[in-house]
């Protein structure tokens, strides 16, 4: 694992996060940060954000919580069937993770670190939940909608990001680092 | 062995032992998890983690005891979200760890007190960390042997399990850092030579000194306004071999960002009252814990009374 000492900016590296959209928004954010007196640490890991991972679980939840309003609860009203989805959703999104992890577990090697191949699934569970939705002839087809415009923004933004690699690696060669002696 | 500990170790039964509190399933469940969760669901199983640990009794009765005492006013609703909170931060920081040790990947850090590390790190001869069952002892022992060349020795209180021992000291075996050594505090004798031995040598102690576990002799001290015992063992090291205590805490600050604080280091002077020298050390231990500890109540992960006057 990589550390940077010292340096406060280098919480903008666009390499501690994970989607493009985030690492695109870092990189813009981290071409006009100044260096500031900072006494610690700062690891690099490409899930390393904070902002990005509670927006990206709240989105899920809340989205997910759209489409237990429509079905699950498609009788109660809608504000009442909204605030009862939001915990279900919350516990619910653990099954089809826990589905799939148990499914990848027993393909892969033992104890391997199968999050990535697990995030995949999941994330095409949720598109493959968007597409359904966007075709119902209800609200919450606009819930579905926005998933798959997301999906479709971060696509571009990776093609960006993908671009600028060159300038990003520069700017955070610049930056430094050293690598993690364990 | 109690009648209660001779049933659930009966080879018939033990099978069932790994799913009680304190069994290896958990640590499994744990591990398998830390592997298998899309980093950006992390926060929705901890939210649902944290909301488990609150069926768990006994644990959910002692931080809450302990939140009216360090919390002073707090009512017994308030101090039940307030645990919720404990038990959000206690999932989190043993995901944390779980990962640097499976995956080696660390949080961020920021220090407080860097001259008081600074000076650890530079100086000649042993010392002693005391610290407390505070945000991520484990990652903080690490961070150390990652930015230091001194040899750190934890002490920790072993597992009740022995399976759960046996699978923490394989694990441990398989990731610890070269630095870094792991002595478990079964008895009060056994480790104390090895220890003596340790900072002479001119390595660095770390003992958690907040909580006096079965076998362990403590001295009397008053926390949070509560007669209560914590650990008599770093006290008397340090009298022993004559070197400082940096009192040192690791506070967790969010998902993957600690805080170091090390404060002012203490010494136990040798005198002819050993009673005084321990008390007035103890004083300002007990000062520094109480403050650490009221502001991070969050992440004090005491889960038993740590006074019997609390327990009563």
């Amino acid at each position: 694992m990589r550390l940077v000492r010292g340096r406060s900016e280098a919480r903008w590296f666009p390499s501690r996060h994970n989607f493009a959209l985030f690492r695109l928004a870092a990189y813009f954010r981290l071409r006009i940060a100044r260096s500031e007196p900072f006494e610690g640490i700062v690891a690099i890991d490409r899930y390393q954000s904070n902002t990005e991972t509670y927006l990206v679980a709240a989105w899920i939840v809340l989205t997910l919580a759209c489409y237990l309003t429509v079905t699950l609860f498609a009788s109660w009203p809608v504000p009442l069937a909204f605030a009862t989805a939001v915990p279900v959703a919350l516990a619910g999104v653990e099954v089809p993770m826990i589905a799939s992890g148990l499914v990848l577990t027993l393909v892969a090697p033992r104890g391997k670190d199968i999050t990535r191949a697990n995030s995949v699934s999941v994330m095409l569970l949720f598109f493959a939940a968007a597409a359904y939705f966007a075709m119902r002839p209800t609200w919450v087809r606009f819930a579905a909608w926005q998933v798959l415009f997301l999906g479709a923004a971060n696509a571009v933004a990776s093609a960006i990001v993908f671009f600028v690699r060159d300038d990003i690696a520069r700017l955070e060669t610049a930056i430094g680092g050293t690598t993690s002696a364990h | 062995m109690s009648r209660v500990s001779a049933v659930l170790y009966h080879p018939r039964v033990s099978w069932f032992r790994r799913f009680l509190v304190h069994g290896v399933f958990w640590r499994q469940v744990l591990r398998w998890a830390v592997l298998m969760v899309p980093l950006w669901l992390e926060p929705l199983v901890m939210a649902l983690w944290a909301f488990l640990f609150l069926l768990w009794g006994p644990g959910r009765r002692g931080v809450m005891r302990n939140l009216t005492a360090v919390v002073p006013g707090s009512t017994a609703v308030g101090n039940f979200f307030r645990t919720y909170r404990v038990f959000w931060n206690f999932a989190w920081t043993i995901a944390d760890d779980v990962r640097f040790k499976e995956m080696r990947i660390g949080p961020d850090w920021e220090f407080a007190g860097s001259e008081h590390f600074e000076e650890l790190q530079s100086r000649e001869g042993g010392a002693i960390i005391l610290t407390a069952h505070m945000g991520n002892y484990n990652l903080g022992a690490h961070l150390f042997a990652e930015i230091s060349d001194r040899r750190i020795v934890m002490v920790r209180a072993p597992e009740t399990d022995p399976q759960t021992r046996e699978y923490e000291e394989e694990l441990h075996g398989r990731t610890a850092a070269d630095g870094l050594k792991v002595g478990f505090s079964t008895r009060a004798s056994d480790l104390a030579f090895d220890l003596l031995e340790a900072v002479q040598r001119g390595e660095i102690v770390a003992i958690q000194g907040d909580r006096v576990t079965p076998g362990i002799s403590g001295l009397p001290a008053s926390l949070f306004g509560k007669r209560t015992q914590l650990p008599a063992g770093p006290f008397a090291l340090a009298m022993a071999a004559r070197v400082p205590i940096y009192p040192l805490f690791i506070v967790r600050l969010g998902r993957r960002r600690y805080r170091l604080i090390v404060s002012k280091p203490f010494e136990v002077t040798r005198t002819r009252d050993r009673a005084e020298a321990f008390d007035r050390a103890m004083q300002v231990w007990t000062r520094e814990l109480e403050a650490v500890v009221r502001q991070g109540w969050f992440q004090w992960f005491t889960f038993e009374p740590y006074s019997e006057e609390l327990a009563a």
